[in-house]
């Protein structure tokens, strides 16, 4: 009993201070717009390619169940990922580590606060597809058919969600920007595999299930492959109408929900043995021993700095021997080369070395790959190598607790200009092949368009990184634009100009128009952490 | 003791800090206040400082923190002005911080970064030459006694370590102004006496603001003394003017240890110790003293506590 109240507190303790943030206010307000959007007469779903059900309970529960869980499915993991690791940098964790709750249940405790918040979203959502229903819906209201959707398929999805969101927060590589890289591209491409490329329904999101339930309430076959078509469009076209009264939820869709339960389980497995407990020294086979011998949960007794010869000089000198050099400030209003200089190696420090292998590649094939393979390949994924280092503009004084260093020095917002201008550098030296071959190919206006977008990445993660106080937010903004522009050509997101199309439609003048926006918000973002 | 030897900053002409040769730096705060929400950090604050250590006490809460961060610029004041050297700082901040060094109570440092590679990036947000930033936190490695471990990562380095690597830092530009919040929390009692002796000495031509709960540091430091309690200042006056109020009130009583409670309750106890005859304790009271008590020479922890006893009054000598 001790246990489970204990699971419990280490989750309620989450959800208070993620709830005390007037920041998650913008939560219903973006559910409000997501469910009124869906279901205004502007959008509609179309199934099987030519089917569009009546607008009733049951069918406005299932088209915003199934967008909202696959949005929640790959952008929830960003919305709470976060509290075991402010715990690991704030020192909350060592209180943690020398308290006697086990390493599983205190992970289990921090999964449940995950659930209870992405829980609290669907309940959201629930409640904005009850008010849509009541300004958009017809026929009588089936409040079962419009929310089990969500019982049953958001749900479990969430419980997924959760769990491999502390998983990254225990496996040390997956703590920062790489697990939000992968995270996004294996939810995308499972979701894809699972959701849009069969008609089984043990997929995640348990799209299949609502899709195949409609597509038969349709009168036709949902295994056919061109059936397997959902879509929601502006423009239907000639569509077919039908009544879907909702999933009729028997063994077969309840037991499809199994294996995502099942991967929460290993998630959460994996998550306990790979937790270093607060205590980085110990190596992975260390842990994985303790956890096996149930020896987990004690504190290894060499601190970090316990085991370093003795620091202090063995003979300090006298202060009156010592003699400070004279110093000479030239503070100016703008950064110079010196500060630049400091920011970008500040901004480098802790790559590994295969970082700067890569991007030296993506120089190198850029300069020599064909230059359409360059542009449309290569500097994608030089950006994408870019992504770790512009995660932490605008949150590393926060994160580090700087801030009180580097504010009260002359002329702070030098320091930020200083910082962008480092951000800017990574994007240019990164895709500094790709442009070169751009210029010897004399495609000028596509030079400009890339270096456009040099400019806006690192102005976007200022920015959200000084208003928001965190990274994350960033990297799947990042994550989200590189994926639905450069790589699946939605041209007006195409924000590095990777299609020719992009150029002719314009986008480059939006994004330089954000670029300027961002800057403006992260000087005014950063003027008030300056002063109070 | 020799003085360190800390040569004044250069400044090069286009900025100039109002200092003048003769009358040294001189900062003014007027009615300061600072709130949040309806809480006020501090209020109503008014302090004329001049070179010197000026030592500001006060219990946890009393708003020491919220008046270093508005000295610094770090924050914004509510109310009231805040001069330096004749120049509001609310309106031109960056007078300030070009002649600032800042200690904050709790600050953090980039732990992949080693206490060279640390010092070299403040110096140079701060606009200091690479050659003389070099040399100079060469200097201060050595002064905080880290010149062994200058190229360890942060991470690596204990509590006291980075201490000293603060204390390094708020000295890298030989500041006309240091500011200096819990300075020797952790450090180890051979390095806080050395600190105390730094801070001495950079107190001879420039302003050190000293906020700490540790009343000796202030006694072995301070020219002047600020108590503050609820956020504003109670006593402004010099060590020697505090303990005079406590002349002839501090006694030391020796109780069995069953009727140390009884006298706990009855006196304002500054200390406590075992001996072998009893508890030897002392008291400071105004009025009459128990039969066997002796007289003592006060310390500056009774006059504070003292002071604290009776908030109501406000002491100000002749600097307030």
């Amino acid at each position: 009993m001790t246990g489970i109240r204990g699971v419990v507190h280490v989750a309620i303790a989450d959800l208070r201070q993620r709830l005390r943030s007037p920041k998650y206010l913008v939560i219903p307000v973006l559910i409000a717009v997501f469910a009124q959007s869906l279901t205004a007469d502007t959008t509609q779903l179309v199934v099987a390619g030519e089917y569009t059900g009546v607008q009733n309970a049951a069918w406005f529960g299932g088209m915003i169940a199934t967008m909202g869980t696959f949005l929640l499915f790959v952008f929830g993991f960003t919305l709470v990922r976060g509290a075991v690791t402010r715990e690991r940098e704030t020192g909350v964790g060592e209180l943690v580590a020398t308290s006697p709750i086990s390493a599983g249940r205190y992970l289990v405790g921090r999964w449940l606060g995950y659930l209870f918040l992405l829980t609290l979203v669907t309940v959201l959502l629930i409640l904005a597809t009850v008010a849509a229903y009541a300004l958009h819906g017809t026929g009588s209201f089936d409040f079962w058919a419009l929310a089990s959707p969500f019982m049953f398929l958001t749900l479990p999805a969430m419980a997924l969600v959760a769990a491999v969101a502390v998983l990254t927060e225990t496996v040390q590589p997956l703590q920062r920007t790489a697990g939000s890289v992968i995270y996004f591209f294996a939810a995308v491409a499972i979701f894809t595999i699972t959701s849009l490329g069969s008609s089984v329904t043990y997929g995640p999101t348990g799209l299949a299930i609502v899709r195949n339930s409609m597509v038969e309430a349709a009168g036709a076959d949902p295994s056919v492959f061109e059936n397997r078509s959902f879509a929601f469009t502006g423009d239907p076209g000639s569509v077919t109408t039908f009544t879907w009264n909702g999933i009729d939820w028997g063994a077969p869709e309840l037991l499809s929900r199994g294996p995502t339960l099942a991967a929460t389980c290993l998630g959460l497995l994996v998550a306990v043995v790979a937790f270093d407990r607060f205590e980085p020294s110990r190596s992975i086979i260390q842990r994985i021993t303790g956890t096996l011998i149930g020896s987990g949960e004690s504190q290894s007794e060499k601190d970090s700095t316990a085991d370093q010869p003795a620091l202090a000089d063995a003979e300090s000198r006298d202060i009156a021997e010592i003699t400070l050099q004279s110093v000479t400030q030239r503070p100016s209003r703008l950064p110079d080369r010196r500060m630049l200089t400091a920011e970008i190696r500040m901004a480098l420090r802790g790559q590994q070395w295969w970082w700067y292998l890569g991007i030296v590649g993506c120089i190198g094939a850029g300069q020599f790959a064909p230059v359409d393979t360059a542009r449309g390949i290569v500097l994608p994924v030089a950006w994408l190598f870019g992504l770790s280092v512009w995660a932490g503009l605008g949150v590393r004084e926060q994160r580090f607790r700087t801030s009180e260093l580097v504010f009260t020095t002359p002329y702070p917002l030098r320091q930020l200009a200083a910082a962008y201008l480092g951000g800017v550098s990574v994007a240019i030296v990164s895709g500094s092949g790709v442009l070169t071959a751009l210029m010897l190919a004399g495609k000028f206006t596509t030079v400009g368009a890339v270096v456009i977008g040099a400019c806006f990445v690192p102005a976007l993660a200022l920015a959200s990184g000084i208003w928001l106080g965190t990274s994350r937010v960033f990297e799947v903004l990042f994550l989200s634009l590189w994926y639905l522009g450069p790589m699946n050509a939605v041209y007006s997101l195409d924000f590095m100009a990777t299609h020719p199309e992009t150029v002719t439609q314009g986008t480059p003048v939006w994004v330089a128009t954000a670029t300027v926006v961002l800057v403006i918000a992260a000087v005014v973002g950063r003027s008030r952490e300056i002063q109070h | 003791m020799v003085p360190l030897e800390l040569p004044s900053t250069t400044e090069t002409p286009d900025e100039s800090p109002s200092e003048t040769e003769n009358n040294g730096p001189r900062l003014r705060l007027n009615a300061v206040g600072k709130q949040y929400g309806d809480f006020w950090g501090v209020r109503d604050v008014s302090l004329d400082i001049e070179p010197g250590v000026l030592g500001l006490l006060g219990p946890n809460g009393a708003g020491k923190s919220t008046l270093m961060r508005l000295i610094t610029t770090y924050l914004a004041p509510t109310e009231g002005t805040i001069f330096f050297n004749e120049t509001d700082v609310v309106s031109s901040p960056n007078t300030l911080r070009k002649n600032v060094g800042y200690l904050p109570q709790d600050f953090g440092v980039y732990p992949d970064l080693t206490a060279e590679e640390f010092l070299s990036y403040l110096a140079a947000i701060r606009g200091l030459k690479r050659g003389e930033a070099h040399e100079r936190i060469d200097d201060l490695l050595t002064l905080t006694n880290l010149h062994e471990a200058r190229n360890r990562r942060l991470g690596s380095f204990s509590g006291g370590m980075r201490q000293r690597v603060g204390i390094a830092q708020a000295l890298l530009t030989d500041p006309d102004l240091l500011v200096v919040d819990e300075p020797t929390v952790g450090l180890d009692p051979a390095e806080r006496v050395r600190f105390r002796n730094v801070l001495s000495s950079l107190g001879d031509d420039r302003i050190v603001i000293l906020s700490t709960h540790i009343v000796s540091d202030v006694e072995a430091t301070a020219t002047d003394v600020a108590v503050l309690a609820d956020g504003q200042v109670c006593a402004h006056t010099t060590p020697e003017q505090l303990l005079a109020e406590v002349t002839d009130c501090v006694w030391e009583v020796v109780v069995s240890q069953d009727d140390l409670q009884s006298l706990k309750s009855n006196y304002l106890t500054s200390t406590t110790t075992r001996r072998s005859n009893g508890v030897h304790a002392r008291i400071v009271t105004e009025g009459d003293p128990p039969e066997d008590a002796t007289p003592v020479s006060p310390t500056l922890e009774e006059a504070y506590l003292d002071l604290l006893d009776g908030s109501d009054t406000t002491v100000s000598g002749e600097n307030a």
